[in-house]
């Protein structure tokens, strides 16, 4: 039994690293539409720019989580300005921005491996961590911080799309966009600030997690966006709680299930489920039913 | 009130409008008909400026609204109802009221809200669904709601039958001329169905391939045959 509890913490311990990656994206995605793959390549970079200030600058933790918010916040902004904006004013199939955002993806990715190297980076606040006991659960400071922040901050998600009024609009925005210019919404620059909160926030989860995991590297991006899709699939597309809960879900079924099965298998389980998903339910667990039309 | 001189409007290299004159006084109901695809949405879209592509001269209230976007227009006193009973499917009814009233401060949109509520007692009961899952008839009427919510001066409403029953046709245009009365607002209609609009409007304008063929005070227009006549005439005309 404490094994199995360990393991399920353990999935909601690599769920809420999902989730967190998996909430930025779906913000970007409720206001523009655009399947922003390239999130992943801006994890990457605004962690290796918080190490940078954090680490090889020494200016303290503080300084390179704040780092990392604003380089990640300006390059999100900056992709959308440069790369998706054009395409909307050009009437561009959304399929071809998703694949331009996987190509920045790739090009990020790489640009990181050149700039702090190929090898991992070891990230750590200092010392080894402490490890806390609950009940039978063992765990580390880093790992409950990161919990407390993805449900803290899916919460805070949920009430701005619900209750504010730019959140509402931000929706609004997503669901039909030619009407949100005849209601006289700024629609360019509520896609910018999303742009810039839901990239802002990927940049403070990618130290997070870096803290958490101990190192970082430039293919860290990479995986974790195949993951965050995945369990944006699961949960269910544009919403924030179907996707922070679709995270959590497959956090903690990859981690229980590699209790019985080898770990080699976790991988072909996480598609597995997704392949089901798609097949049997794909609007996801927790999606809304869009219109037929 | 509205005055439109000489409006082209182009789709990209395609010209759709050549050289449209209209003219609305206040507290008036104008009717644009014509046959389908003679550009009369088109009318519409470029005075509201969804159309960027356009020449010509728009004046409204003697200032000058020829080159401004919907954001800008919307302050100038202008709302616009879109073809197909558009409402954002995806929020809920009050939602799009407040959404309707994206533009003014909080407490204005609260009250204002409150009383298309109560205008509208359908959308009361519906207030917490999905606009989505209301009928066609319903969300005309939450699109004219949430029009409404920024008490324009003029509003542009763009074929408000279209996809409705006869019986809730009727209705629509009943709510158009409603509008007119109580709120004082000018209406500026495009419509297919000429025999509906006709029954509410105060002027007509004839619009064919994107031409403005003939306009004139309704009594003209009321006839069994002076429909089929215009349309099929092949010149410039104005009925008296």
């Amino acid at each position: 039994m404490s094994v199995l509890s360990q393991f399920v913490f353990n999935g909601i311990v690599a769920g809420s690293v999902y989730a967190l990656i998996a909430l930025g994206f779906a913000l970007i995605f409720t206001a523009s539409r655009v399947f922003h793959f390239a999130h992943g390549g801006v994890y990457t970079v605004s962690a290796f720019a918080g190490y940078t200030v954090m680490v090889t600058l020494g200016l303290g933790l503080a300084a390179g989580f704040a780092t990392a918010a604003l380089v990640a916040a300006l390059m999100g902004v900056g992709i959308n300005m440069v790369l998706y904006e054009p395409m909307k004013a050009g009437n561009v199939s959304p399929f071809v921005a998703m694949i331009s955002s996987f190509g920045v993806l790739i090009i990020l990715t790489n640009l990181t491996a050149i700039v702090w190297g190929s090898n991992p980076t070891v990230l750590s606040p200092g010392g080894s961590a402490t490890i806390y006991r609950l009940g039978p659960i063992y765990t580390t400071g880093p790992q409950l911080q990161i919990i407390v922040f993805t449900v803290v901050l899916a919460l805070l998600l949920w009430v701005f799309f619900r209750f504010v009024r730019l959140g509402i609009a931000i929706r609004a925005m997503g669901s039909d966009a030619e009407l949100a210019e005849v209601v006289g919404m700024p629609s360019r620059r509520l896609r910018h600030i999303s742009f810039i909160v839901g990239s802002g926030l990927v940049g403070i989860s990618s130290l997070l997690i870096g803290l958490n995991v101990g190192i970082i590297d430039f293919n860290m991006g990479f995986d974790i966006m195949l993951m965050a899709t995945v369990a944006m699939i699961i949960g269910g597309l544009g919403n924030v709680g179907a996707a922070a809960a679709g995270g959590f879900v497959l956090g903690v079924v990859q981690n229980v299930a590699i209790w019985k099965i080898e770990s080699k298998w976790q991988l072909a389980i996480s598609f597995g489920i997704l392949i089901l998903m798609l097949l049997f339910r794909p609007s996801g667990l927790f999606g809304e039913r869009g219109p037929a039309a | 009130m509205l005055t439109v001189e000489k409006l082209n409007a182009f789709y990209g290299k395609k010209q759709v409008l050549f050289g449209v004159d209209l003219t609305l006084r206040d507290r008036s109901i104008a009717a644009v008909i014509g046959p389908n695809g003679a550009g009369k949405s088109t009318v519409l879209r470029s005075i509201f400026g969804l159309v960027r592509e356009r020449q010509g001269r728009i004046t409204f209230d003697g200032r000058d609204v020829s080159h401004l976007s919907p954001v800008h227009n919307i302050a100038a006193g202008l709302a616009f109802v879109p073809q197909g009973a558009r409402v954002f499917r995806e929020l809920t009814v009050q939602e799009n009221l407040r959404m309707g009233g994206y533009t003014l401060p909080s407490a204005v949109l609260a009250q204002r809200r409150e009383s298309a509520l109560q205008a509208f007692p359908v959308l009361s009961e519906r207030r917490t669904q999905k606009a989505g899952a209301l009928s066609g008839g319903e969300r005309q009427m939450l699109a004219f709601a949430m029009a409404l919510m920024l008490r324009p001066r003029l509003l542009l409403i763009d074929e408000p039958s279209i996809g409705l029953a006869p019986k809730l046709v009727t209705q629509i245009f009943d709510t158009i001329s409603a509008i007119r009365e109580e709120l004082g607002t000018s209406v500026l209609i495009v419509e297919q169905q000429a025999q509906q609009v006709l029954r509410v409007a105060d002027t007509v304008f004839v619009i064919r391939a994107g031409e403005l063929i003939s306009h004139g005070p309704v009594e003209n227009y009321r006839g069994e045959d002076v429909l089929r006549q215009v349309y099929l005439s092949n010149r410039t005309s104005q009925v008296n």
